[in-house]
């Protein structure tokens, strides 16, 4: 990739003047070294000495998305490399299990915001640090709002917000206006494993490229579930998903309601008691329907260092930039792959607008939603799809679901013409997606995946 | 649910019950409060650590503070190992033993120490120079610490391990299962008799055969057909269309699950050459009463597999994965693998009990669960066995490699030797390059470049 895009230091050096001069001496003795001197490892456009200094340290505006675990590693890592006007968004509260990685936090703050804990522990801990808090969703802010920042850091764990977060910056890119690329760098964890990557908008793959690369949730039959359960996942999925609904119709499950987990790990142990199936624990229920991913704080400390580590070279360029994508292993030993990953040419958010696919004119409508929805590069739930000229079906409101569900038995030759754009919007989806139909009878092949 | 399982959920899910009582019986040294020390004592604090104690002569600095999460403004002046010591107390209040002490590296090596460091599991040893690190590195060498040598410089790092003998029984591998479809002890081939009339089965009942029987089926038929049982890539594969054949639809989910098993589960059962390794390494082959319960597990692994029972097999996991069938036939066919497991397992516990007595060990020295978990992961045991720093640095440097590796200029290891060199230069001059004003930058360059040479 190019990096003549990535430097985003203002270059203009203004005053001589040594930045952060009410800080008590020797506070950046470990920093200066790297900003004043030049190197053989730096970026071609490194210009060693005050301004760099005076641009990561007064002008630099930094978004932190996410206050868990990543995100506190992020923050504190942030704030010790000069960077003093922080942002930071999270729509949680503090939960007792946490506290075994989030370390900006104690057990009297469960169930005070992230966000807000978070920025105060920073501010009191590292003088003159400006930390900004948002309690909330980072979908309640616009784009005026992620354009004041010269760079945006995630570290989530949900697929949806990294999707949401990678679209909005993408769409922000306005090639007459370099300062609309925003620089996305994005953590995430699992257990001993973990990935950092570099994401500059258009330039290089975004997230949604990757799409097909996240390993599909499990998901369990539900004639097994209902029917022929074999593990003790299947006796908590039929608590959870057909006798919760049965036996209380009128609630629906909170799976961080304690008497709901009891209930469901009754009733789960119930089932396998009667089907001699061995396993079910308190632990694993909750496991199981909270789709609970382990955690720890040293891997989320790797990744995070990472992250910043490219966010600080980004600020100064005194460093090359990761292209694009680092996998950490730490399960067997430790072991790293650096690698580019490509820009994918049909990716719904960078690449082409449009998507051509081949349907089979004898398929339903039904079944082709399905064969959609089993779509790895896609990755869609619940998709409302429409035509120009009417809608296909839509998922809601209900009026216009129960008009349109008849459709869902049509078949496609029937609702469909050669080249017709069909537009499918999906919850899961960042943008909207616009397929171009090929209507073939040999479609069947490139897609029986069942 | 208590407090503390609520606290650890995220990280028991990984390292289970076992694996945190280990972290809670280790009791580490970091030797120097430094950003990256902290950093270290800070992600074992977290989880739960059983102690720490903070070794560091040094009074804090403003240049300690700028870059150490775990000092404050009001700590410069004071000892570095005390006000860390401190604050990473705060991260988790289970951790209720920790300490500090303000000794060097002689100081903490020294006899009136000795009480001190000999309560230590393992040392955490970041920026300590080499004379220094090489006394530390002998101590933990004679006394079987295993000890983790850290270096941080810019925006590189070193890490080096050292360490006694390493066993690792429970390596969480991926895959466990052990079907012994090419081996097929006597009850599972009564199991799979009860399949005998699969052909005239309803459809229902026919794609709910689980596909272990399936596959022993189709097994039996390659061999009528052959004489032996399929091998190389191509018999796996007329193997696949001879399963293929049997298929009632095209969507017998059980039919397919079999197929896709063909090329992982039909495989002649083997020891695996490192686990034969283990078996001729002289650890195993020579017990002492001063064995640990992780060879005389092996040997009793090893006696077990020349017995009759084991026939040449390790003990078999007795895990089974998920598979397209009725609850019943499953669990019943869970059962056998199980049952199997466990007759493997009495089988090599006789053989301890029997080399504990020869050894005049205690007979309950090694319980019915370390057995179990021993025998569970048989065929994924580990050993690691390290070089001590002192044949790494001194006398069997890698001169030899290191000059070939240097030929090649995309070669990492110029930052190994830049690493040893900035050592060489602090035994010199008592001070680190680079940490002088920029203009005799260009002088500290050549000094080292002449060190490296």
């Amino acid at each position: 990739m190019d990096n003549e895009w990535v430097c985003i230091t203002a270059s203009t050096g203004s005053s001589q003047r040594p930045v952060a001069s009410e800080d008590w001496p020797g506070r950046w003795d470990h920093l200066r070294p790297v900003l004043h001197r030049p190197g053989p490892m730096a970026h071609e456009g490194f210009t060693p000495g005050t301004p760099t200094e005076q641009f990561l340290m007064e002008q630099c505006k930094v978004l932190v998305v996410g206050a868990g675990g990543l995100g506190c590693e992020i923050l504190k890592n942030l704030a010790l490399s000069g960077f003093r006007d922080i942002h930071v968004i999270d729509m949680d509260t503090v939960d007792v299990s946490n506290l075994n990685r989030q370390f900006l936090f104690r057990a009297t703050d469960v169930g005070k915001s992230k966000a807000e804990t978070a920025a105060e522990f920073i501010m009191r801990r590292v003088p003159r640090c400006k930390v900004t808090p948002y309690f909330g969703k980072i979908q309640d802010k616009d784009m005026a709002y992620y354009a004041q920042f010269n760079v945006v850091i995630c570290g989530l764990d949900s697929v949806e917000a990294r999707r949401w977060m990678n679209a909005t910056l993408v769409q922000m890119f306005d090639s007459d206006s370099p300062e609309s690329l925003k620089p996305l760098v994005d953590g995430g964890t699992e257990g001993f494993r973990g990935q950092a990557r570099v994401i500059l908008p258009t330039i290089s793959s975004c997230y949604e490229c990757s799409m097909e690369m996240l390993t599909p949730q499990t998901v369990y039959p539900v004639c097994t579930i209902a029917n022929t359960p074999r593990l003790p996942e299947h006796c908590i999925e039929w608590a959870s998903t057909l006798e919760w609904p049965r036996a209380f119709p009128e609630q629906s499950l909170d799976t961080d309601n304690p008497e709901h987990l009891q209930w469901l790990f009754r009733t789960a142990s119930e089932r396998a008691r009667r089907f001699n199936i061995p396993g079910v624990t308190f632990s694993l229920t909750q496991g199981v329907v909270k789709n609970i991913i382990p955690a720890i704080a040293s891997t989320n400390a790797v990744i995070a260092a990472a992250c910043c580590n490219e966010v600080f070279k980004l600020a100064t360029s005194s460093g090359t930039l990761l292209d694009n994508y680092m996998m950490y292993m730490g399960n067997d030993g430790v072991y790293t792959h650096t690698f580019e990953y490509e820009k994918n040419p049909n990716c719904l958010v960078c690449g082409q607008m449009q998507l051509a696919l081949d349907v089979h004119p004898m398929w339903t409508l039904e079944e082709w939603i399905d064969r959609l929805i089993a779509d790895p590069s896609i990755s869609i739930g619940k998709p409302s799809l429409r035509t120009p000229a009417r809608s296909l079906y839509m998922q809601a409101p209900r009026a216009l679901e129960e008009a349109t569900r008849p459709n869902l038995a049509y078949v496609l030759g029937e609702l469909l013409q050669e080249g017709d754009v069909v537009t499918v919007t999906d919850a899961a989806l960042p943008v909207s997606l616009e397929i171009v139909v090929h209507l073939t009878e040999s479609a069947a092949t490139a897609h029986n995946k069942q | 649910m208590d407090t503390k399982t609520q606290r650890y959920d995220r990280q028991l899910r990984l390292w289970q019950a076992s694996g945190q009582m280990a972290l809670e019986s280790a009791h580490v040294c970091l030797v120097n409060g430094t950003a990256t020390g902290t950093e270290i004592l800070k992600n074992l604090v977290l989880p739960g650590i059983g102690a720490y104690t903070v070794v560091d002569p040094a009074r804090t600095t403003g240049a300690d503070v700028g870059n150490n999460f775990f000092l404050r403004v009001e700590d410069i002046g004071e000892h570095r190992a005390a006000a860390t010591c401190a604050l990473l107390a705060e991260l988790n209040p289970d951790v209720e033993k920790h300490a500090y002490a303000t000794h060097t590296v002689a100081e903490l090596l020294a006899p009136e120490a000795a009480a001190m460091f000999d309560a230590f599991t393992m040392v955490v040893a970041v920026d300590v120079p080499e004379a220094d690190l090489l006394a530390l590195a002998a101590r933990c060498w004679q006394t079987q610490k295993p000890l983790v040598v850290v270096r941080v410089c810019g925006f590189f790092g070193y890490l080096r391990v050292v360490g006694p003998e390493h066993t690792v029984v429970d390596t969480h591998p991926d895959h466990m299962a052990d079907l012994r479809l090419y081996a097929p002890f006597p009850a599972l081939l009564e199991y799979a008799a009860r399949f005998e009339s699969m052909d005239t089965m309803s459809n229902a009942d026919h794609g709910h055969v689980p596909y272990v029987v399936i596959l022993l089926k189709y097994l039996e038929q390659f061999r009528m057909k052959h004489g032996r049982l399929p091998g190389n890539y191509q018999e796996k594969n007329e193997l696949k269309t001879m399963i293929r054949a049997g298929m009632r639809a095209s969507d017998e989910e059980n039919f397919h699950e079999a197929m896709d098993a063909v090329l992982r589960s039909c495989t002649k059962p083997e020891i695996p050459s490192s686990i034969q390794a283990l078996f001729n390494d002289p650890a195993c082959e020579q017990l002492t009463p001063q064995s640990s319960n992780f060879w005389i597990l092996l040997r009793a692994m090893r006696d077990f597999t020349a017995s009759s029972q084991g026939a040449g097999l390790l003990p078999l996991s007795g895990t089974l994965p998920d598979m397209k069938s009725d609850t019943e036939n499953y669990v019943a066919l869970q059962q056998i693998y199980r049952q199997k497991a466990q007759a493997d397992c009495h089988a090599v516990h006789d053989h301890v009990r029997q080399h504990l007595a020869r050894l005049h060990l205690p007979s309950d020295r090694i319980g019915d669960e370390e057995v179990a978990a021993f025998c569970k992961h048989a065929a994924f045991l580990q050993v690691i066995r390290y070089r001590s720093l002192a044949d790494e640095y001194v006398d069997n440097p890698p001169t030899e490699q290191l000059t070939n590796e240097l030929a090649d200029p995309s070669s990492e290891a110029i930052r190994y030797v830049m690493f040893r060199a900035a050592e060489q230069f602090y035994e010199q001059y008592q001070r680190y390059p680079g940490k002088v004003a920029a203009a005799s930058m260009q002088h500290n360059i050549h000094m080292c470049i002449s060190i490296a040479v």
